[in-house]
């Protein structure tokens, strides 16, 4: 079963006569900045780079340790990080950044533009959410959860015989894949025209209640859906005021929405 | 001569509108309308201007500038409970629009749900059955930087759900050592996910028969 939900949203935001008197800007005399030239900053010229290699051990595992960072399985980690980029007189920059490879936890930048015409980004991260990993279940499947073979229903744990040898151990956490991508472009010095696009996947499973009346069960609901959103804006800008108009857009699809499971106990509805 | 940062005697006001000549068409057009301008802090107070790594910009380094004035804010992300900014996988910023909006605390989307459901777009429905209290405002229950309970919820259940629903109908505090788990009587909803091991769907429900929250 797939379930989708959209949200738009057009904001016709701000127009904003410049609070000007109030201002401090405006009492000592707005500067006159055409033709200021920023000579102490010191955006480096020409190519850099840095890059750092190391690696981990861990005895053991843990899915609290793990939790957001990826250091959840024990054994040997590779940590790799680089930065580097690229400036030129011209006003081209381009710069990356590297975090984590080798980890569950890793992520990627890129971003670049020339002074005052264009700027653009592109980014990737990984959110490990490492919840269990100690934890076990009776169930298998994925969205339809059933009972192994030979299970025996009773009113509570204590009569469900089959339980000691239908335990199987089971990671329970997922993945949240950020992507991003953007870019600014600047026409004339009025003008400004941005667009932002971002998607984040997610992928793997939660802990989730099922009552069947009086009585419940833990379990795993799997997780897989996407979120996409898009952010697009004009700018103009007067010499006291601007206006900026602004668009929206925010796609939600899951591929889990529905979700079936049998009842263990021996209560009145055998599937739910 | 003007000097920057905060040890600088130059009026803030003085001190930032030399930045805003160049900057305030773009990055910081709402700048006037924010609690940072209003209060003097001044740009320098974040920003290592134009140096080639800002600590403010980079994702794992921003939150610490903040902190410098915010310091609670710094131990609430310190809970066991609470988004990954600790950890460098979210910034205030992916939140906070730190040069202003017209937003309540300063909140990068219009509300604070909007504000969630940037990320986390399977609470926002439509649902069929709503739980009022979360189309509302996802931080009724919610601690938005961290909390030491599971799932970053202000309080535990039952006593969360119990700060708004009466328990005629179900009892659901355990009166004794006998209501713990394990013994002749326990009172079912304080073991594992207590009101949660029923009204599983807190959050809504799209389920034709979801009305009571429990699947
Ligand atoms: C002479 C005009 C000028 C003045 C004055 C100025 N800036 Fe900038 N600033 C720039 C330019 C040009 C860039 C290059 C970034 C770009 O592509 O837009 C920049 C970039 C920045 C950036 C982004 C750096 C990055 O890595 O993306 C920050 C933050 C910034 N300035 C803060 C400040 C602050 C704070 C002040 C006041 C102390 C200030 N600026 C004063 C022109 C100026
Ligand atoms: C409360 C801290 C804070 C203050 C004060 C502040 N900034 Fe920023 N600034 C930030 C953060 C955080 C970012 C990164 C925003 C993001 O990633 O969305 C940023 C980004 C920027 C950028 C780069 C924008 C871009 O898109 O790359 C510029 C330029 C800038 N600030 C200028 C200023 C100027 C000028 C002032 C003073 C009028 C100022 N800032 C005051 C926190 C601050
Ligand atoms: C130099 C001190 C200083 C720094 C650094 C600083 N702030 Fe603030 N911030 C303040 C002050 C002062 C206020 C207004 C008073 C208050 O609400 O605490 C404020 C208010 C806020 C508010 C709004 C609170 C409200 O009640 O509306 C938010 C959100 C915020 N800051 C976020 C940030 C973020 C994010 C950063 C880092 C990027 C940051 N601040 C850095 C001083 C600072
Ligand atoms: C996941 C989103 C999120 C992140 C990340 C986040 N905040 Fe917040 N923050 C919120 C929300 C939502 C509120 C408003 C809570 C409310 O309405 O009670 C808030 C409120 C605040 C306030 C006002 C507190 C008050 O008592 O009025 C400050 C200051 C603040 N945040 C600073 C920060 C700083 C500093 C960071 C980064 C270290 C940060 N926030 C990261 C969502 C976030
Ligand atoms: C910029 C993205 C972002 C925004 C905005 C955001 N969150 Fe989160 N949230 C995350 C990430 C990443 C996690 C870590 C788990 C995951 O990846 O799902 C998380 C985790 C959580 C959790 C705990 C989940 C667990 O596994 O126990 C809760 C509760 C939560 N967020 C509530 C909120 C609320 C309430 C808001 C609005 C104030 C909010 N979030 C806004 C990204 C975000
Ligand atoms: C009526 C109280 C309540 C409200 C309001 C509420 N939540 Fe929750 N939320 C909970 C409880 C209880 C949990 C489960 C905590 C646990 O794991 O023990 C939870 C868990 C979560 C989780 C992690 C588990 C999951 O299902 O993904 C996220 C994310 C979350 N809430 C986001 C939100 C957002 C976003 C909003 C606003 C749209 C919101 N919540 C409003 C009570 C609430
Ligand atoms: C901030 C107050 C508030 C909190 C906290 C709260 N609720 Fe609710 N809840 C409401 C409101 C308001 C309604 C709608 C009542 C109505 O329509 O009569 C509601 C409705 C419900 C319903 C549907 C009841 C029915 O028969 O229509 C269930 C089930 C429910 N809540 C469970 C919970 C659970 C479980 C928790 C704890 C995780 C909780 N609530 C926390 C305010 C709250």
């Amino acid at each position: 079963m797939e379930q989708r939900s959209h949200k738009l949203s057009i904001a016709v935001a701000t127009v904003l006569l410049a609070a000007s008197s109030a201002t401090p800007a405006e009492e000592t005399a707005a500067p006159d900045t055409s033709a200021w030239a920023c000579k102490k900053c010191t955006f480096a010229q020409g190519y850099t780079s840095e890059a750092e290699l190391g690696a981990g051990w861990l005895d053991d595992s843990s899915a609290k340790f793990g939790d957001y960072t990826g250091l959840d399985e024990d054994g040997v980690y590779v940590v790799a990080n680089a930065a580097g980029g690229v400036a030129l007189d011209s006003g081209y920059h381009l710069d990356y950044e590297l975090l984590d490879l080798g980890l569950d936890s890793r992520a990627a930048s890129v971003e670049g533009g020339k002074q005052g015409a264009y700027e653009f980004g592109l980014s990737y991260d990984r959110v490990p959410r490492r919840i269990s990993d100690t934890g076990e279940t009776i169930f298998s499947g994925g969205d339809d959860l059933s009972l192994p073979g030979g299970w025996v229903r009773a009113g509570s744990t204590a009569g469900m015989t089959a339980l000691g040898t239908s335990l199987r151990p089971v990671d329970v956490g997922y993945d949240r894949d950020r992507y991003g991508a953007n870019g600014r472009f600047f026409l004339g010095d009025k003008w400004t025209f941005g667009l932002d696009y971002k998607r984040d996947e997610r992928s793997g499973t939660r802990p989730r209640y099922g009552s069947f009346g009086s009585v419940s069960t833990e379990m795993l609901r799997p997780i897989d859906d996407s979120t996409d959103r898009i952010n697009a804006d004009v700018r103009y800008q007067g010499k006291h005021w601007f206006a900026q108009l602004g668009y929206f857009a925010s796609i939600y699809d899951t591929k889990a929405a529905g979700f079936q499971f049998d009842n263990p106990f021996n209560a009145a509805v055998a599937r739910r | 001569m003007i000097k920057f940062g905060r040890d600088s005697d130059t009026p803030v006001g003085v001190q930032n509108s030399m930045c805003l000549g160049c900057h305030e068409k773009t990055a910081v057009a709402n700048w006037h309308m924010g609690p940072h301008d209003v209060n003097s802090v001044s740009c320098a107070a974040c920003h290592d201007s134009h140096k080639a790594k800002d600590a403010v910009l980079t994702r794992a380094t921003q939150p610490d500038v903040c902190y410098t004035c915010h310091v609670a804010e710094r131990s609430q992300f310190q809970k066991v409970y609470a988004h990954p900014v600790r950890q460098g996988k979210l910034a205030c910023s992916d939140c906070h629009a730190p040069h202003g909006t017209v937003a309540h605390k300063q909140l990068v989307r219009a509300t604070v749900n909007d504000t969630c459901y940037e990320c986390h777009a399977e609470k926002r429905g439509p649902m069929l059955w709503e739980h009022q209290p979360v189309t509302e405002d996802c931080s009724t229950c919610h601690a938005p930087h961290g909390s030491s309970n599971p799932g970053m919820v202000k309080q535990r259940g039952p006593l969360l759900c119990q700060s708004c629903h009466s328990q005629q109908g179900h009892p659901s505090l355990g009166y004794g050592p006998s209501g713990l788990p394990g013994n002749a009587a326990p009172a079912t909803a304080l073991a594992l996910g207590n009101c949660m091991n029923c009204h599983s769907q807190v959050h809504g429900s799209n389920h034709p028969s979801g009305s009571s929250l429990t699947r």
